[in-house]
């Protein structure tokens, strides 16, 4: 059981890495806004310019 | 196929199920007649209007015609607004480096950063249509746009584009920019609710990791207590243990603590007293434990799930608070930043609205804001003035006549002269109203912790005469039994009570298209006696229909409608959307509009009149035939009346009334049902709000009523030991509603009078407000329940603990099972809707 006495100030450590790293992503603003981005995902550019062209032609048909 | 799809879905929005020509760019129904056609990515388009069409041109030639499609994938509701016509607004004061300065940070590496508001955003597609805009200028803009707080974040890292440039393309998508100034971005509400969510974002992760692990450790102590643990390793997790927990209820309760400090400053016992003391009383003398090797059980694991668990109970209501809660600066956002005026010693200057001294003058046009009160020196307007006054019909206002800060001119143009200052302003002194009635709603909030007060000194009462007890019984076993009936007893049900209910309730009543401001709001709707609506726009929809037809010559009323509608088809007047028979053809040519009287136009051949009665016979002299008819039914009990005339003859009269909102006679019964008079306070006219509320379950209508004078009524009411609800809209509304006990503000009116309602409607329909009212019933009836539940706990476990009967840690564990009891009851709120509750 000895091995708890390296194990858990270790444990310890990964977690204030691991808070550390939340709060640089609170501080430099990532969870403002929580609305946005998880919609931004879906906004793919290529796609939606090439259903623009092809819509056209269908059009001009 | 599936472009294609999205590609022909486009086309069926022009052409919905009703049969009616939308517009392709906002998706309105088009107006009879209009036929403006427009080629956008090679495919024919309609429009309602040429301001739509300029936009939907531009967008399609910037190659973002996608965001049609994209819109077509979001939802069916959305409506972009074209605010095109609204005439370009004067950003040019960000070319000048010296004005800029407020609103344009410059930063080390010299680029330029400001925020913009953004009006007339509703969904991602607007998002997405905007940041591609904008992206298409320069390769060298950040862009980030905040959908729920309409704000979009520009970083421009050249000096290629100007501010200017990007403002100017937002407008021209048919959005209504605003740069926010630098010094309202973090003092603003919005920037300081940005800082309380960090800071709490912040104190959640570090209570739950910290709980995590504490209670990890806390295992290996309880089952090393039964099973004989190494005592080095038992004193390892102790310190351990401690080490995590000094840490969390250093940091993320430091608020608690806070509060409660403050509280015992004032000489009160607020509801963070008994928090503060339930963390203090598990934490030190668990420290003191631990430091001293004194054997027993710690307590480390509850302070800090106490901590925990509150935390993300105080983040989730505070959320809920920042998204509705009062924003006193749009008032001035109503106003443009900067005018050139006149000023007689110095010339033309630029100056802002606030600066402004009385003889300054200005010329005023089409869709511009009023910047400041004034006299009109020379000219007629036509003006909203829905933000005083709150009633939608625009007023006429001539040379003489005076003009307030905020109202909008619809139509022609004006000279004026300010006649006050600032300070003096009525826009001033609204928002001076509203401050000093928000000072009563704190007064409020003291009176629901009255009951946690009394409740916390008697417990600390009741433990200290125990521990007094024990000190002659057994003094070894004081310490043990005090630290059982702090835990056992902490209040922490007691005070979970009210706001877990009040979570839940809030959340429900958004589910229903309400939004509550104020949880105070809830408990005060139980009890209310008294309920005051607002006409326009609250019990009506604010926007007027023909009610009769009263044909004076040898025309039809549908003929008549017919030649009315084909005059007002393209004005803007209130009046004119009452006039809209889809079925006819005709057009109407050389219009003559007299702003405040009525309009003439040719329409077949043949000219007609159609405006106030007055007028229309100024114009005519009044033809023999119809004097009778005329005189014998001018005392119809309707709103406002309209009449239209032949050059030879009268034709018809028209009765224009107000739509009632859906429900809104359902609702009225229900309130009368419940034995609530009901009140319509209305600044139109007395007879106009008398017709409109006949046959209608309404105790008293009362017309040509002013923002004091609805004030003072409510007031009466109040002195008079009513408990009264106000229904409004508009700002005009605004002093009353802070004066009324609890207000709704309808999601059409305002936004101002939204961010100081208690409760914001989103929906069109009145059954919002007996949604409201059913879900304040039911979450006064479980926190009762929950109140009572905590009070029977404790009058239970406080005398088991008393006795020594009860061990710490079966202390700890029954009060979170309360409290848990607490939270799986309050989470019925809003099972029960209001169709079941009509049924039963």
């Amino acid at each position: 059981m000895e091995i708890i006495y390296l194990l858990i100030p270790l444990s310890l450590l990964l977690i204030a890495a691991a808070i550390g790293a939340f709060f640089w992503a609170v501080n430099s603003g990532q969870f403002d806004d929580l609305d946005t981005p998880p919609l931004d995902i879906l906004q793919d550019d290529e796609h939606m310019d090439d259903s623009r062209s092809s819509g056209q032609e269908g059009d001009s048909e | 196929m599936l472009d294609q799809a999205a590609t022909f879905r486009g086309e069926s929005h022009q052409a919905n199920s009703t049969g009616k020509t939308r517009c392709f760019h906002c998706l309105q129904v088009i107006p009879k007649y209009t036929n403006i056609v427009s080629i956008v990515d090679g495919v024919q388009r309609r429009f309602c209007c040429h301001g739509c069409e300029a936009v939907a041109t531009y967008i399609g030639d910037s190659d973002l015609g996608a965001f049609y499609q994209r819109r077509e994938l979001a939802s069916d509701e959305t409506v972009v607004r074209s605010d095109q016509e609204k005439g370009a607004v004067d950003w040019s004061f960000l070319d000048d480096d010296e004005l800029a300065a407020g609103y344009i940070a410059v930063t080390d590496d010299g680029s330029r950063e400001f925020t913009v508001s953004l009006q007339g955003v509703y969904c991602q597609s607007c998002g997405w249509l905007i940041q591609h805009a904008l992206r298409r200028l320069s390769d060298h803009i950040d862009l980030h746009l905040d959908i729920s707080n309409k704000q979009l974040f520009i970083r421009l890292r050249d000096t290629s584009i100007s501010a200017t440039t990007v403002l100017g393309t937002i407008h021209r998508l048919g959005y209504t920019p605003d740069v926010i100034a630098l010094d309202m971005l973090w003092h603003s509400p919005e920037g300081q609710h940005k800082q309380a969510n960090r800071a709490a974002l912040r104190r959640i992760v570090v209570a739950g990791f910290g709980m995590m692990q504490v209670m990890t450790y806390a295992v290996g102590l309880y089952f090393g207590d039964a099973q004989g643990i190494d005592p080095q390793a038992h004193r390892f997790l102790s310190l351990i243990s401690m080490l995590v927990a000094t840490v969390v209820v250093f940091y993320s309760g430091r608020p608690f603590f806070a509060n409660a400090w403050q509280d015992l400053r004032r000489h009160q016992l607020g509801m963070d007293v008994p928090i503060a003391l339930a963390i203090a009383g598990a934490y030190f003398p668990s420290v003191y434990q631990t430091l001293n090797h004194i054997p027993g059980h710690i307590f480390f694991d509850s302070a800090v799930m106490f901590i925990f668990f509150l935390s993300v109970g105080r983040f989730l209501e505070m959320k809920a608070q920042h998204r509705f809660s009062a924003a006193p600066v749009a008032i001035s956002r109503l106003l443009p930043h900067f005018v050139s005026v006149h000023r007689n010693d110095f010339g033309t200057i630029r100056i802002s609205p606030q600066e402004v001294r009385v003889g300054d003058c200005l010329t005023l046009g089409h869709t511009e804001t009023v910047p400041f009160d004034a006299q009109i020196i020379h000219g007629t307007v036509m003006i909203d003035e829905v933000i005083i006054t709150g009633e939608s019909e625009p007023v006429c206002r001539t040379t003489g006549e005076r003009v307030v800060a905020g109202t909008l001119i619809i139509q022609g143009e004006i000279e004026i002269s300010a006649v006050a200052r600032w300070s003096d302003s009525s826009l001033a002194k609204i928002q001076q109203l509203l401050q000093r009635a928000q000072a009563r709603a704190v007064v409020g909030t003291e009176s629901m912790q009255q009951v946690t007060r009394h409740f916390v000194l008697a417990l600390l009462l009741i433990t200290t005469a125990v521990a007094c007890t024990w000190w002659f019984i057994a003094p070894e076993r004081i310490f043990h039994i005090v630290l059982a009936m702090l835990v056992a007893s902490c209040p922490c049900a007691f005070s979970l009570a009210a706001p877990i209910a009040n979570s839940a309730a809030s959340f429900s009543l958004r589910k229903n298209g309400l939004l509550l401001g104020n949880m105070q709001a809830l408990s005060t709707l139980t009890r209310v006696t008294h309920w005051c609506l607002d006409k326009t726009g609250t019990l009506t929809r604010g926007r007027p229909k023909i009610s009769h037809v009263q044909p004076l010559g040898t025309a039809t009323a549908d003929a008549c409608v017919a030649i009315a509608s084909a005059m007002e088809r393209d004005q803007q007047h209130v009046l004119s959307g009452a006039f809209n028979d889809e079925t006819i053809t005709e057009t109407a040519g050389d219009i003559e509009v007299v702003i405040g009287a009525g309009i003439s136009a040719t329409v077949a051949g043949k000219r007609y009149f159609l405006g106030k009665e007055s007028w229309v016979k100024e114009r005519l002299g009044t033809p023999n035939a119809c004097r009778q008819t005329l005189r014998s039914n001018s005392n119809h009990p309707s709103s406002t009346v309209v009449l239209l005339a032949s050059e030879q003859d009268f034709l018809a009269r028209f009765y224009l009334q107000d739509e009632l909102r859906a429900h809104a006679a359902e609702m009225l019964n229900t309130l009368s049902r419940a034995g609530c008079p009901v009140s319509v306070l209305s600044g139109d006219k007395s007879v106009t709000v008398k017709a409109q509320t006949t046959g209608l379950n309404v105790s008293e209508s009362l017309g040509d009523l002013q923002a004091f004078d609805k004030q003072a009524y409510v007031q009466q009411l109040q002195e008079g030991g009513a408990v009264v609800a106000m229904v409004g809209d508009g700002i005009n509304d605004a002093p009353v509603i802070r004066q009324a006990d609890v207000s709704i503000a309808m999601a059409s009116g305002s936004e101002l009078s939204h961010s100081q309602a208690d409760v914001i409607m989103l929906g069109t329909s009145l059954r919002g407000l007996q949604t409201l009212r059913l879900i304040a019933r039911q979450t006064k009836q479980i926190t009762r329940q929950n109140r009572r539940w905590a009070v029977f706990y404790n009058a239970i476990a406080l005398p088991l603990a008393a006795c020594g009967l009860l061990t710490p840690w079966l202390a700890a564990l029954g009060m979170s099972l309360s409290s848990l009891l607490v939270v799986l009851n309050a989470l019925r709120i809003g099972r029960t809707t209001v169709d079941a509750e009509l049924v039963a």
